[in-house]
């Protein structure tokens, strides 16, 4: 009895009051239901209740209903949308997607583009663009190009010097200056023409082209009959330096040419 | 590994079957009240009430053997009856009973009626005489059947400490039983 208390780690208890006072403390209780044994378990039936129904909650005791819940969404989806594909409502690639899904069925249902009386189809093509800005009215780049060209090779051309050859750019400079301005890029090419046609004997065309305004507009106004004719012509009403001028002037507008138009004079 | 009665009756308390969480209440309620009447008087049912609600609603939680168990519901109870204490906003307050050891025999046959010389009642009342740490050092220990390490968890106090207390809680009994008058004060009333 006395050793009782020496059990674990518990200090031995010599005194057997101590003991007996000890031993009647933790005393075994009467059998039979403990106090507070009903109250425990009232609290223990509610705790279980509470776990089988949250049990129950988190279980798939009623799978039918899931699938019947299911199976109506989904048709009830579908449904809506082969409605608004019928009706063209869908967004464009979705509409378009319908369309092939549905045809595959047999079920026509317009395309994204039915309403849109073909203009959708000729969105973002820049390469079919009218031609705008300057390039639709504009002078050729190319002429404006040769222009300087043409001024350059005059300048440094020794068939004069002094005076003469001062004038002889100026007037290459004026006349191809306002060529360009005035939009006639075929102008040069014109007299270019003129030019090779003027190394061939036949004089009609030069005759024709003859006409008042070719002795003051020689290299821009004479069409096509070269300028080496409104130059001889030139010279003949205005004298030699007129000649030399009217031939200078002629070749300068041809193009880069002006070396067979000033061999061809008489 | 073999499954001792303890473990059964826990897993069978856990799936709902009251039988086995009767087992499981029944091994410790009765140390319980002790405890919890000796240091909250009559704050002990409804401080068990609460600690039983607590021990049922964490029941698949608890881990550990039938020792672990008994040292689980026991810091449990101690922690709702500081609750409850502070509720109550009051300490024990001492009340004059007749004497607990009244009728008991003075004899020097001491082996012979020692046996009889305290009934349970009585015997809490002398541990409720001592301070409130030395009796609930000796209640936890020596009623509630937890060992030093237990007992220093469920207190949160060292293990050191609670054989210190132990002890002088042992030594003043011993001394309180060896006064010619033993004047045990009703239950509930340490000193704190």
């Amino acid at each position: 009895m006395l050793t009782r208390y020496a059990r674990k780690d518990q200090e031995p208890v010599t005194d057997p009051r101590l003991a007996s006072l000890l031993d009647a403390a933790a005393a075994p209780p009467e059998p039979g239901p403990a106090s507070g044994e009903a109250a425990a378990l009232a609290a223990f039936r509610s705790s279980s209740v509470a776990a089988q129904r949250r049990f129950r909650m988190h279980s798939p005791t009623t799978p039918l209903k899931s699938l019947a819940v299911a199976a109506a969404s989904a048709g009830l989806l579908l449904t809506g949308g082969i409605a608004a594909a019928n009706a063209g409502a869908l967004p464009g690639a979705a509409q378009d997607t319908a369309r092939t899904l549905l045809g595959s069925i047999g079920v026509d249902v317009p395309g994204a583009d039915e309403h849109s009386a073909g203009h959708a189809d000729n969105r973002g093509r820049s390469e079919q663009a009218p031609p705008t800005g300057d390039k639709a009215d504009g002078a050729d780049p190319e002429s404006a190009n040769s222009h300087g060209t043409t001024v350059s090779e005059v300048a440094r051309s020794d068939e004069s010097e002094g005076a003469e050859k001062g004038q002889a750019v100026s007037e290459a400079a004026r006349t191809n200056g306002q060529a360009g301005q005035h939009g006639h890029p075929q102008a040069p090419e014109q007299s270019a023409s003129g030019s090779d046609q003027g190394q061939a004997p036949a004089p009609a065309p030069a005759d024709e082209g003859t006409g008042g305004a070719s002795s003051d507009h020689a290299g821009v106004v004479t069409p096509n009959d070269g300028g080496t004719g409104t130059a001889d012509d030139a010279s003949a009403d205005n004298g030699g330096a007129a000649s030399i001028n009217g031939t200078d002037r002629a070749g300068t507008a041809s193009g880069g040419r002006s070396a067979a138009g000033s061999d061809n004079r008489p | 590994m073999p499954r001792s009665d303890f473990d059964r009756r826990l897993a069978a308390a856990r799936s709902g079957d009251e039988a086995s969480f009767t087992e499981l209440f029944r091994s410790v309620q009765p140390s319980l009240l002790r405890y919890l009447s000796t240091m909250g008087g009559p704050l002990a049912d409804d401080v068990a009430a609460d600690t039983w609600l607590s021990v049922v609603r964490g029941l698949d939680r608890f881990r550990g053997d039938e020792s672990g168990w008994k040292a689980w519901v026991f810091t449990i109870a101690r922690a709702r009856l500081v609750d409850a204490q502070r509720r109550a906003a009051r300490t024990p307050t001492p009340v004059d009973t007749d004497v607990v050891l009244d009728g008991c025999a003075a004899t020097d046959d001491v082996a012979g009626t020692v046996e009889d010389m305290f009934s349970t009642e009585a015997a809490l009342a002398l541990i409720g005489q001592l301070p409130a740490q030395q009796a609930e050092v000796i209640l936890l220990r020596f009623v509630g059947g937890l060992d030093v390490g237990q007992t220093a968890r469920a207190l949160g106090k060292r293990p050191g400490a609670v054989r210190v207390a132990s002890h002088r809680g042992l030594k003043r009994l011993a001394e309180l039983i060896a006064e010619p008058a033993v004047t045990p004060r009703a239950p509930g009333t340490v000193r704190q």
